[in-house]
């Protein structure tokens, strides 16, 4: 344990095995919980069968150049949005996260999936900013989301809304 | 009541639930292919609160952390009916609740395997689930996030009414969404609003509202009592609701706390007086304990009000041999504690006080007095009147017409500390928020904060003529004095904020209410008038007849509460018929 290079191998959907440094890899709360349950067994890959390799590479490098930070304490509530609220997207998190959207969205699953919540914060915190300033109908657009509203239904929220819109 | 046009209104009745249903199961409709049922829905945002905190017992707003084990118990499981939910549709083929099912339940089982826990679910299926997401999850987009992380997403968006509406015309996915407590709740706050302790502790997150409907800045009730609007929502949330919980829907919550913020900042817009009797001389003080209110006058009683009935319930004849000057309580959340009173006698009394049997229809005094209410527990002879007083954990704290004040004990009634320093009687003493600290008002001029600790003068302020009241809260003190000045001060900086310019005699009583954002004062030129706290300015005076001096006020966000010189106590309300806002602070 106290071996600092001390590596660990993770396997990908499209089976691909990385090996990484210990402290990397423990960026990922599900993964280091796993270790500390499956003890240390030399040679044995963990499997990581929402992930594919290309999403886990860009992960990897999210993790490399955070690994000397604290960890988030275990359990950090979920409901503590003010943190996320008031804490800026940082510059090198920003220049990283500059990818095309069907990335971002996978780094986000796999952020979620891996436990990693400071990603899982940039990834919500980046699309957060693309909404903002929007109209519902640019949201759309930018996300090739329908509009599954009837006109009646359209009508009803925003008579439902317009109380507050004078 | 029930207007047929507008779908969204709370159905009174299973006649007229027809609309809404509709409604909501086509909202529901095209994010998952089983119909949206009330029942679906409530399991569906269930999940979501408990994700998020709400219904829960960590870090919600509603749930301070003291819940018994049995409601810590209770989010995993409405978690799981969410889960059995989801995977219920995945044979129904619909690629996104698949994908939704799929990620959220392999991320969990997995967990559980390692964390060897007994396997749960539909462990078997993970490949398949797997294999669905990588295909199905591409093109999907934003889309093809679970709500937990598009709700996520939407927490990082500005806490406002306008982005939420906005969010809310999308899709009806994110129309859905969008009723998630949480957001709701964050923008309450971020508009400085606050619930009363009542509510915080007892609140759960409901997704109904109460019976009723908005007609513009009115709400009009379809239930007229209390009781059968409680059981209904009890009925509708089934058993995630248990006995004691307060049920909030949060849209309705909103609309009527900004309903009656609007209400308070329109300077044409007057409260409702009514008028509380019982009394037959002048009403100096008033202490409050939710929606009770004890009153000490001049005819030598001590009252005890109902507030929402308006009935005097309580009175203690002779509490003591001359005027009841001040008045201070300290209630534990079951209504039991003390309350103390100083009077013109030179003397304090000292009373315990047990609320807890008061229905709150207590219908007479006799009735209330079977239930002892009141009982003299000691008195403590001062040196001269007794012009104000405060309680702390500790001490009873007295402030006298012999420019002192004294701290006594509570376990022995003996004399632990005086503090000197004011030249002219103590006309007003109020305790720091942390009730460590102590300002004083004097006739003097001055303010002073002592630290009760130590006995340390810690700084003063002032100047001018006599102080007549002071009142801390927060991070501000607020003062009345002979120059018909109210001045606004920084506690911690001692820096003057505003000094309000306005009345016309001597300022005798002054309140602060941050979240209704307002200062209100009372003056011998018998006007009470209301203060924007940012600003300084005048919104408005609310009493329009003047017809009499007011003694002391208190403000909760919906009302003003004064006390008269002619023996009556008024309550001011804004928006009578709003909903909750009896859950206002």
């Amino acid at each position: 344990m106290s071996d600092k290079k001390q590596q660990v191998i993770l396997q990908t959907s499209d089976d691909e095995q990385f090996t990484v440094e210990k402290i990397v890899a423990e960026r990922s709360a599900m993964i280091k919980s796993m270790m500390e349950d499956l003890g240390e067994q030399e040679g044995q890959a963990i499997p990581l069968p929402n992930v594919s390799s290309s999403v886990l590479t860009k992960i990897l490098e999210y993790c490399d150049h955070h690994k000397n930070e604290p960890l988030p304490a275990a359990d950090s509530s979920d409901a503590d949005d003010s943190r996320r609220k008031t804490s800026e997207i940082g510059e090198w998190d920003a220049r990283w996260i500059q990818v095309d959207q069907e990335m971002l969205f996978e780094i986000i699953l796999a952020a979620n999936y891996l436990d990693i919540k400071p990603l899982l914060d940039v990834g919500c915190k980046t699309v957060a900013n693309m909404i903002k300033g929007k109209t519902p109908e640019e949201i759309r657009k930018l996300f090739n989301i329908t509009n599954d509203f009837t006109p009646e239904e359209e009508e009803q929220i925003r008579k439902e809304n317009e109380w507050a819109e004078e | 009541m029930n207007d047929p046009s507008n779908p969204f209104q709370s159905p009174s009745n299973n006649s007229t639930a027809q609309p809404r249903n509709q409604l909501l199961s086509k909202v529901g409709q095209p994010s998952t292919s089983s119909p949206r049922t009330e029942s679906n829905n409530r399991k569906r945002f269930g999940g979501l609160f408990a994700s998020f905190g709400l219904g829960n017992g960590t870090g919600s707003p509603l749930r301070p952390p003291v819940r018994t084990p049995v409601r810590a118990g209770k989010p995993s499981q409405v978690k799981t009916n969410v889960r059995d939910e989801k995977g219920d549709e995945e044979g129904e083929g619909d690629d996104n609740s698949n994908v939704v099912g799929g990620v959220w339940s392999f991320a969990e089982r997995m967990r559980e395997l390692t964390l060897g826990s007994p396997a749960k679910g539909k462990g078997s299926e993970i490949d398949v689930d797997v294999g669905v997401r990588k295909e199905g999850k591409v093109g999907d987009g934003l889309m093809g996030l679970p709500d937990e992380i598009l709700l996520h997403v939407l927490l990082q968006l500005p806490s406002t009414l306008a982005q939420l509406h906005l969010i809310s015309l999308i899709s009806t996915r994110f129309y859905d969404l969008s009723r998630t407590p949480v957001l709701w709740s964050n923008i309450f706050r971020e508009n400085g609003f606050e619930l009363n302790e009542a509510a915080r502790r007892h609140g759960v997150a409901v997704e109904y509202p109460p019976d009723g409907h908005w007609e513009g800045m009115r709400w009009l009730s379809d239930v007229a009592q209390e009781d059968q609007e409680h059981s209904k929502h009890q009925e509708q949330e089934g058993s995630l609701l248990q006995e004691g919980d307060i049920p909030i829907h949060y849209p309705t919550l909103i609309r009527s706390r900004l309903t009656l913020q609007h209400l308070i900042d329109h300077p044409d817009h007057l409260p409702t007086p009514t008028v509380m009797e019982g009394h037959h001389d002048v009403v100096y003080c008033l202490a409050r304990y939710r929606n009770h209110l004890f009153t000490g006058s001049r005819d030598r009683s001590i009252r005890l009000y109902n507030v929402s009935t308006r009935k005097s319930i309580w009175v203690e004849e002779a509490a003591h041999a001359r005027s009841v000057l001040c008045l201070d309580l300290e209630l534990d959340e079951y209504g039991r504690g003390l309350l103390v009173s100083g009077s013109s006698d030179t003397c304090i009394g000292v009373w315990t006080v047990d609320l807890s049997g008061l229905d709150s229809n207590s219908p007479s005094p006799e009735a209330g007095k079977q239930a002892l209410v009141l009982e003299r527990l000691t008195t403590i002879q001062c040196t001269s009147s007794v012009l104000s007083i405060a309680l702390t954990p500790q001490h009873v704290i007295s402030a006298t017409k012999d420019n002192k004040i004294t701290i006594y004990s509570k376990s022995s009634y003996e004399i632990v500390r005086t503090l000197e320093g004011h030249t002219q009687p103590v006309n007003s003493i109020s305790l720091s928020p942390d009730r460590t600290k102590l300002v004083s008002g004097s006739g003097d001029g001055t303010w002073k904060i002592w630290d009760l600790s130590s006995g340390v003068l810690e700084r003063e302020g002032g100047g001018g003529r006599g102080v007549a009241c002071v009142e801390w809260k927060g991070d501000h003190i607020v003062s009345g004095d002979g120059d018909n000045l109210v001045k606004l001060y920084s506690a911690s900086t001692g820096n003057l904020l505003h000094a309000l310019e306005g009345h016309r005699d001597l300022v005798r009583s002054v309140s602060i209410n941050h979240s209704a954002r307002v200062i209100v004062s009372a003056s011998y030129d018998k006007t009470i008038r209301m203060w924007d706290i940012r600003s300084g300015k005048l919104i408005k005076i609310i009493n329009e007849d003047r017809s009499s001096l007011v003694f002391d006020l208190t403000m909760v966000p919906n009302k003003i509460i004064a006390t008269r010189q002619d023996g009556s106590v008024h309550v001011f309300t804004f928006g009578d018929d709003l909903p909750y806002t009896n859950l206002f602070a």
